[in-house]
């Protein structure tokens, strides 16, 4: 769950706006960056005509029909269930790790904390046992391993920046020795992620103020953390505080069971979107378009994606943990792992990726990016190298795979790229199409905002166009990006064409964009 | 060669050939039409117009036997299913030997006669490729209609579901299939197959080379559908790992299967009386006697109807013989035709019920029980998946209705093809006429949403080419 972590430019790209320039050459500019998105109508259109002809007999609609509904009667009905005897344990055993702690908690005096890490962790280690089976031996070696290099911490700041290095760099030679050998490890990777990145912030923040300030918690505390029945199977990342902050349950059950609810509905939508109807789509148009061939694929990556991102949303609701950082917490759904609708109609590839997986998003933000980049004024070359190594670290902890790594290298550059020119377009037209939304009508600097402005006057009409411009080129982006995902990331490495086959038949279209816009960008600035 | 062995093979040939055909005319009398009278029910009415309670019909009285009235009494919906696919077999087969000479016409059906006609007692290519496709059919919608629900009794066998699926997904997640088993309903091709072989085999009991040859191809038409049942995965999880994996099963188009049954009738092995006619034991080995009792080619140029037979370059054309590209598949054990031997999975009550019905069923199963030999010692066996026959093709060119033959006559041709829809080979070097018409069909559609086609209607000239 997480292709993303380069949200970080966000920061930046707020903190310097200055350069007034004339509106004369942007116009030239402008046409430039339609013309991309045209682009990729001519894809859209001739996906249509295509359509056309398949209907011309009269049964195109009929056979897109029936296909649906075969691919629904065979698919969707295993697939739920599945998932339905997957997730209901799960959510079951996080109910009851939940009523534990409220019982153990409404004793009069709460005397030690123990037990409660203790509900936590036989829970979660239940659920893991339910997930992994006996490799379950295998991650509590590993969880004992990080506890043996917690006590690097004691060595201070410089103890945290060790670990640091350290669990990453062990779980990149896990991957080496275990991953070719195991053919398991696969299912093991997610989980034992989640553990480095809690074990990573663990350190940094028992840290932060340069001593070690409380003490390094105790094995029970260690485990239950690590092991919680909320985050251990599919995560996301919390940090230790908001695991202690919670481990007494403050919502009341109405509320969560009112949340739990649409998580499941959305759950199981997204399993079947991911499995059959995207799929399907995908087959229906594989003669006549290749760019809704992609963008099938990759919506079937996305909402698989989704899937797993809204499963674990229930087992957070269920447990009622809550999570890090701005509080994303929507009434309905509770707390969001990532914004669905911000995927599918991204303003921005940066705003896309920083939507993607909320979680992960702040764990790099918070123990990467801003570590290597000290100050707010920093010289470009510092930040340029925070992003590189929040780069170097997702995709370490994201395991050996050659396609993510590409994947995140494009959407990095592809977003700054995009932030980049996007800023030097708003100064230059003094309109509001930077990657990020504007923030309101009293607080958006330019004075041709869309909030600001009528309906009926012309500027508001070609902000919002250019915004949707950038929209659709983000959408292709992203298809054309996630399509290389699809599929088991199993057999990466013995055929690399056959994952980049889309992007070949695609004539890498994306990353001339990419290049055309940070050229354009050198052009104007 | 030594002069003397030719001879003796010859005379040998000669001696199990004329045996074997006089045998083959036998059972063509005793058993004409004995399984094949099921497929009439296509023409019994439209599906839709099927109540369960039609099973009185008297059309369908007459068209089934009694064990097959009595399974379609007994599996309440399954009547829509028969019917639905015995005329999907029909347009399949129709749809992939439309550019043959033979082009699987059916006649207007009227009770007590063949629905394909008297092709069928021939023990022909084109009969093995009626048998398998029908046999085919029936699995196929019946598993169809299955997962649509639209058969009372067949339920979801829920014993395949795994205990859990996470249980699976770690072992399966790169060994792929090897101990997943699918959940749900998707597993009606259990059922499908296991109604088709008590429908369609009813009145096949393997006595004679017909009625096993006949057995085979219904086996293998089953065992195509059941190759086609593909597993699907897909996994969830965090960056692309494997945290969640769901699996399903989905049966392919039926065109799919119709196009590998194509295949294998180009491919056909025709195979020949042996000694162990009637061996039941599965295990029999190809006598080295009667494999190498018949040397004559498989191109039956030295059968005696040599006025029916193709040309022998014709014969190649029309027939591609390559068993040994379409045996790739057949490795040692698969020359038995044990019934469970393509999947293990489909039928998983096999072993229960035999147990429970025991000697009855074990009778059953013998039937599946026997090994046909090739009639070219020098070509493999057949396998459970490939269709064979007893008789050389009769060339379909001159109309003969005492063996149930339209002939070519005034069938449209294809002027510049070379192949079998050419007018050379179509026509049978009668040579053919060529006509111009003015054809109204419809053109420039335009699709408007939703869901509406518009045409207009298009006058245009067309050259057709038709047979004399």
């Amino acid at each position: 769950m997480d292709y993303q972590y380069f949200e970080e430019e966000s920061d930046y790209i707020d903190l310097d706006e200055e350069e007034e320039d004339d509106d004369v050459e942007t116009a030239g500019s402008l046409d430039h960056r339609f013309g991309q998105p045209n682009s990729e109508d001519d894809y859209y259109f001739g996906g249509e005509d295509e359509m056309e002809e398949l209907v011309v007999d009269g049964h195109g609609v009929l056979e897109l029909a029936g296909r649906l509904l075969e691919s629904m009667q065979s698919c969707v009905q295993p697939s739920v269930l599945q998932v339905m005897q997957y997730v209901a344990p799960m959510l079951l055993l996080c109910l009851l790790c939940r009523l534990l702690c409220l019982l153990y908690s409404q004793r009069r005096r709460l005397t030690s904390l123990a037990p409660l890490h203790l509900f936590h962790f036989a829970c979660g280690l239940i659920i893991l046992q339910l997930t992994v089976g006996y490799r379950l031996l295998l991650l509590l070696l590993l969880a004992a391993v990080g506890y043996l290099l917690l006590q690097l911490l004691r060595l201070g700041r410089r103890g945290a920046q060790v670990l640091a290095v350290l669990t990453v760099g062990s779980q990149f030679l896990y991957e080496l020795l275990i991953w070719r050998r195991r053919s398991d490890w696969p299912q093991l990777r997610g989980i034992q992620m989640v553990v480095n990145m809690k074990l990573i912030s663990l350190g940094f923040d028992l840290t932060a103020s340069g001593q070690l300030q409380a003490r390094i918690p105790g094995p029970f505390a260690y485990l239950g953390y690590i092991y919680s029945p909320a985050t251990c199977a599919l995560g996301p990342w919390v940090s230790f505080g908001c695991y202690m902050d919670c481990l007494v349950p403050r919502n009341s059950c109405l509320v969560s069971l009112r949340r739990l609810l649409p998580n499941v509905v959305f759950c199981v939508l997204a399993v079947t979107v991911s499995n059959c109807l995207a799929p399907a789509l995908s087959d229906f148009f594989g003669d006549s378009s290749h760019f809704l061939v992609m963008y099938w694929d990759a919506l079937s990556v996305r909402s698989s994606h989704y899937f797993v991102g809204i499963m674990a949303q229930a087992l957070l609701v269920a447990s009622d943990q809550r999570l890090d950082g701005a509080t994303k917490e929507s009434d309905m759904l509770g707390p969001l792992i990532s914004q669905p609708w911000r995927i599918e109609w991204p303003r921005s590839i940066s705003s896309l990726v920083r939507s993607w997986n909320i979680p992960m998003h702040e764990w790099l933000k918070r123990y990467i990016y801003a570590p290597c980049k000290p100050t707010a004024s920093s010289s470009r070359g510092r930040t340029l190298l925070a992003v590189l190594c929040t780069y170097l670290v997702s995709s370490l902890l994201h395991g050996m795979d050659l396609r993510i790594y590409l994947v995140l290298i494009s959407l990095a550059l592809l977003a700054e790229g995009e932030s980049l020119l996007r800023r030097q377009l708003a100064s230059l037209l003094n309109a509001c199409v930077t990657a990020n939304l504007c923030p309101g009508k009293e607080r958006c600097r330019y004075s041709h905002c869309p909030s600001k402005r009528r309906l009926n006057s012309l500027s508001y009409w070609l902000v919002r166009l250019t915004n949707l411009a950038f929209t659709a080129l983000a959408i292709f982006h992203l298809a054309y990006l996630g399509v290389v995902l699809l599929g088991d990331g199993l057999e990466v490495g013995e055929d690399g064409d056959s994952f980049l086959w889309h992007w070949q038949q695609a004539g890498y279209l994306s990353h001339y964009i990419g290049l055309g816009t940070f050229v354009l960008y050198l052009f104007i600035s | 060669m030594d002069i003397s062995y030719i001879f003796v093979i010859c005379l040998m040939a000669l001696c199990s050939g004329g045996s074997s055909l006089s045998q083959v005319e036998g059972k063509q009398k005793s058993g004409r039409g004995r399984g094949s009278m099921w497929w009439g029910i296509a023409k019994v009415g439209e599906p839709n117009n099927i109540t369960p309670i039609m099973y009185m019909d008297p059309a369908i009285h007459s068209t089934l036997r009694r064990k097959q009235r009595r399974l379609v009494r007994d599996n309440p919906g399954v009547l829509g299913a028969l019917v639905k696919g015995a005329n999907l077999a029909i347009s399949e087969c129709q749809h992939q030997f439309r550019n043959r000479r033979w082009n699987c016409s059916t006649r207007n059906f009227s009770r007590g006669k063949n629905l394909f006609g008297k092709i069928v007692d021939r023990g022909c290519r084109e009969t093995s490729f009626i048998y398998a496709i029908t046999s085919a059919a029936v699995t196929h919608s019946i598993a169809r209609a299955c997962s649509e629900g639209t058969i009372e009794s067949c339920t979801c066998d829920y014993s395949h579901q795994s205990r859990s699926p996470q249980a699976n997904h770690q072992a399966g997640s790169v060994a792929g299939v090897r101990d997943w088993e699918w959940g749900g309903c998707s597993d009606n091709i259990g059922f499908g197959f296991k109604f088709s072989r008590e429908f369609v085999d009813t009145g096949e009991r393997g006595r004679n080379l017909r009625e096993k040859m006949n057995l085979h191809n219904n086996e293998a038409g089953r065992a195509h559908v059941q190759a086609e049942m593909r597993q699907e995965c897909k996994c969830h999880g965090m960056s692309g790992s494997c945290t969640v994996k769901t699996c399903w099963m989905r049966l392919a188009n039926f065109r799919v299967i119709g196009d590998n049954l194509k295949a294998r009738f180009d491919g056909a092995t025709r195979v020949q009386v042996t000694n162990s006619l009637r061996a039941t034991n599965a295990l029999a080995p190809v006598s080295p006697n009667a494999a190498g009792s018949n040397s004559v080619g498989s191109n039956g140029l030295i059968i005696p109807q040599s006025g029916l037979v193709y040309g022998e370059e014709e014969e190649r054309m029309l027939n591609d013989h390559m068993p040994d590209i379409l045996l790739e598949n057949s490795h040692p054990i698969s020359k038995i035709h044990h019934p469970n031997m393509p999947s293990p999975n489909s039928l998983p009550q096999a072993g229960q019920r035999g147990g429970r019905n025991g000697r009855r069923q074990g009778r059953k199963h013998n039937r599946y029980h026997f090994q046909l030999n090739p009639h070219n010692p020098e070509h493999k066996p057949p396998g459970s998946k490939d269709l064979v026959y007893l008789e050389p093709s009769p060339s379909f060119c001159e109309k003969n209705l005492r063996q149930g033959i339209l002939g070519t006559h005034g069938r449209q041709c294809n002027e510049t093809s070379l192949g079998v829809d050419g007018c050379g080979l179509m026509c049978c070097g009668r040579g053919y006429r060529r006509d111009e018409v003015v054809v109204v069909e419809r053109c420039a559609c335009t699709f408007h949403w939703c869901c509406e086609v518009k045409c207009k209607l298009c006058r245009t000239k067309k050259v057709i080419y038709t047979c004399l």
